[in-house]
């Protein structure tokens, strides 16, 4: 988790946290070797600090066909965003050291890699900044399931207005 | 007549000596520079009119006659380098202007002494000519500080500038006197003399009333500012927004109210709260005088002057008002310490207020700002909670056994629950921090209420049937809806809470003279009259044998009416222990 190598891999990152590595094998089997029919899976970069939740939400869009790249911080995001290694960033606020802000600040106007910010702080000025920076959407995550962002992610894909 | 004029003349006379003695002996009681010019000049006044009595009384041989008359003049010069050394030590003059002033002064003595000593002081042009040049400096050493005097008067508190005005009055009516002496020259008749003997008589109370007005006259001054001052009391103990801003209002008048020229506030821990008028020195000279845990005490400082130094009893150890005398303030007596001593007292009450609600503002912050963090610490875990127990609803963990999907069913209606009250605590610390914002919309009240209604009717049994009674026409409202529903589900979800027994729950649109409302009966346990009161404060929930084992943060009613309110309306309720209660929520319709 604290490493970004290590996180990378999403089997990899299961195991460092002790949990069963997905919850529909198969499922994710199929999503991460399409190596014949249809484009590649959509790559989601999850920025989030707390494995509790990064597990989750990995759990839930990996079944769903996802790739997910977990990274820990805002400089690792800032770098994998502008390597192009996401075609979807879900972004957390309150991260070590710098915040989810700075890094939608980073990667203002660089390249079209929407951005969607998943926070537990969801105050009507923060709500506001974070439009104000170009996110896509803003979304207080005890208020939905790991379900709702799975199906909202298409939503998020082609909506290009911020 | 003839005798007439030497009884007035000689009490005059007498006054003034008297006058000057009195001065004297104020001055050797306080030690004071500038009330030791003061005194030194009403002394030579006095010296001026002895002097003036025995030449005129007793015949005495030529040279000891002379060597008055040289004194009579050194006397007269003083009682105006004086007066102007007394302005100087209170508005200072240019040095030149002081070095010049004291020359002339010095040649106009000595220049008369050499021309009584010789032949031509038998000329009476001659000595005319050097009365008239005499008089003329004397005036203007005189003049220019009665009206320096006169016009600093202005800035001053009331005691001060009555007791200016008295010495700049006393002052210009003796010039004047001698001016008119002088041009009237010897056409005088007794009648002139009488009066000016009269007037010049009637100015020895004034002098001493700038030196030292008496109790009576100084607390009548004061009295016209009373009413100010009360007002400035009050200001003091309830409006007054911190104890800095306090302290500053309370110096203010406190050298007002005992008529000084600076005034110094220090709080337990020997901090300077406010001071005015007052030097580090002076500041430093006091504060070491710090007095007891109470009382009032006068000072005197290293420079002569005198302070009144008040205890504050503050809760935190005692504390100091300090008022300082100035030029024109030298007399502080009983009278002025008891006022002190008072004042302070009120000081210590609005100090101690200020502080308490400091205090309590920085406690309110502190827990908003904990409810705050707290309830965003809570949605990390329910966010992981919640997410994991959809995700086995949705079978996206695998399949559960029956068991399991109960309690599943269970763990889905906890972590909803808690998840309503850290949404509630995060609603009540956004209200209290004011970051509340309201996004009104037109709506029809029957379409939120319906909403509302269908919201929590899945959570509830069929023990608690809701039935709705509305009207057929729109009721328009201008609302937020979330915020409305907030309340609505709260009404009606504690109206199910609180009837454990089961009952019809009556949810019933009125709309009428410009307001809406909606009101919530259940038939529940009640709410005892005497609870009722504590029903919408934060925190206030009841609990009762009844109630206590029901869960809730006591934050619903109270968020509720916050709510309500901020739409311009409100709630009300209305209860029958054991019958039920009615929850009313108003609100006003949009006028189209």
């Amino acid at each position: 988790m604290r490493s970004t190598a290590e996180v990378r891999n999403p089997p990899q990152l299961a195991w460092l946290l002790g949990l069963p590595v997905v919850a529909s094998p198969h499922r994710a089997f199929a999503a991460e070797h399409r190596f014949d029919a249809g484009p590649p899976p959509t790559r989601i970069l999850l920025v989030e600090d707390d494995p509790a939740i990064a597990q989750m939400y990995q759990m839930q869009l990996v079944g769903d066909g996802y790739k997910v790249e977990i990274v820990g911080d805002a400089a690792a995001a800032i770098s994998r965003i502008r390597e192009g290694a996401a075609d979807l960033v879900l972004l957390d606020i309150l991260l070590p050291g710098a915040d989810g802000f700075s890094v939608l600040e980073s990667v203002l106007g660089q390249g079209r890699t929407p951005v969607v910010i998943l926070s537990n702080y969801g105050e009507p000025a923060m709500v506001k900044r974070g439009q104000e920076l170009g996110a896509r959407d803003y979304v207080v995550k005890s208020r939905v399931t790991p379900r709702e962002i799975s199906v909202a992610i298409p939503g998020w894909l082609t909506d290009r207005s911020p | 007549m003839s005798s007439a004029v030497g009884f007035v003349t000689a009490l005059t006379a007498a006054a003034f000596v008297a006058l000057g003695i009195a001065a004297g002996i104020d001055w050797l009681r306080h030690r004071e520079r500038r009330r030791g010019l003061l005194a030194l000049s009403l002394l030579s006044l006095a010296g001026v009119a002895a002097l003036g009595r025995v030449t005129m009384l007793v015949s005495l041989p030529k040279p000891v006659a002379a060597v008055l008359t040289d004194v009579d003049i050194l006397l007269f010069m003083a009682t105006a380098y004086f007066v102007l050394l007394f302005r100087d030590s209170f508005i200072p003059l240019d040095r030149r202007v002081l070095r010049i002033a004291t020359l002339v002064t010095a040649a106009v003595v000595i220049g008369f002494a050499v021309v009584f000593a010789t032949p031509l002081a038998a000329s009476r042009s001659v000595t005319g000519i050097a009365g008239f040049v005499l008089v003329l400096v004397w005036a203007g050493l005189m003049g220019e500080p009665l009206v320096t005097f006169w016009r600093a008067s202005h800035a001053l508190p009331r005691v001060q500038r009555q007791r200016m005005r008295a010495l700049s009055t006393a002052l210009a009516v003796l010039v004047l006197i001698l001016l008119v002496s002088l041009f009237a020259g010897s056409a005088r008749n007794p009648a002139v003399d009488v009066t000016i003997q009269l007037v010049a008589l009637a100015m020895v109370p004034v002098f001493w009333v700038s030196i030292a007005p008496p109790t009576w006259l100084r607390r009548q001054w004061r009295g016209q500012e009373d009413d100010q001052l009360r007002r400035a009391v009050t200001d003091l103990l309830n409006f007054s927004p911190g104890r800095n801003a306090l302290a500053e209002k309370a110096i203010t008048w406190a050298a007002r109210g005992v008529g000084g020229s600076g005034a110094l506030l220090i709080d337990s821990d020997g901090i300077v709260l406010a001071s005015t008028g007052l030097d580090a020195a002076t500041i430093e000279a006091i504060t070491a005088a710090h007095p007891g845990a109470r009382g009032e005490q006068m000072l005197t400082l290293p420079d002569g002057r005198t302070a009144i130094v008040a205890a504050l009893p503050l809760d935190a150890g005692p504390g100091l008002l300090a008022v300082l005398g100035g030029p024109f303030t030298p007399v502080f007596g009983s009278e002025e310490m008891t006022w002190l001593g008072a004042y302070g007292g009120s000081v210590t009450a609005g100090l101690e207020r200020a502080r308490v609600t400091e205090r309590l503002a920085a406690m309110e912050r502190t827990k908003t700002q904990f409810l705050n963090l707290a309830s965003h610490e809570l949605r990390g875990p329910l966010t992981v909670i919640r997410g994991y127990v959809s995700m086995l609803e949705h079978g996206a963990l695998g399949p559960l056994n029956e068991d399991g999907k109960r309690a599943l069913q269970i763990m889905s209606a906890k972590a909803t629950e808690m998840n309503g009250l850290v949404e509630q605590m995060l609603e009540a610390a956004r209200l209290e921090e004011g970051r509340l914002e309201l996004h009104l919309a037109p709506y029809d009240l029957r379409d939120v209420v319906r909403t509302s209604v269908d919201l929590v009717r899945p959570l509830v049994d069929q023990e608690h049937p809701i039935t709705i009674d509305m009207p057929d026409r729109p009721v328009k409202v201008e609302v937020d809806m979330e915020r409305i529903q907030t309340i609505l589900t709260n009404l009606v979800d504690n109206a199910v809470k609180y009837s454990p027994e089961g009952g019809n729950v009556l949810v019933e649109v009125v709309n009428g003279g410009g307001a809406a409302a909606v009101s919530v009966r259940d038939q529940g346990v009640g709410i005892d009259a005497a609870d009722l009161p504590r029903l919408f404060t934060r925190f206030g929930r009841v609990a009762t044998a009844a109630t206590s084992h029901l869960p809730g943060t006591g934050l619903g009613l109270y968020l509720s009416r916050e709510l309500a309110r901020l739409h311009g309306g409100d709630i009300t309720v209305e209860s029958n222990p054991g019958h039920g209660s009615t929850f009313t929520l108003r609100l006003p319709t949009a006028s189209s």
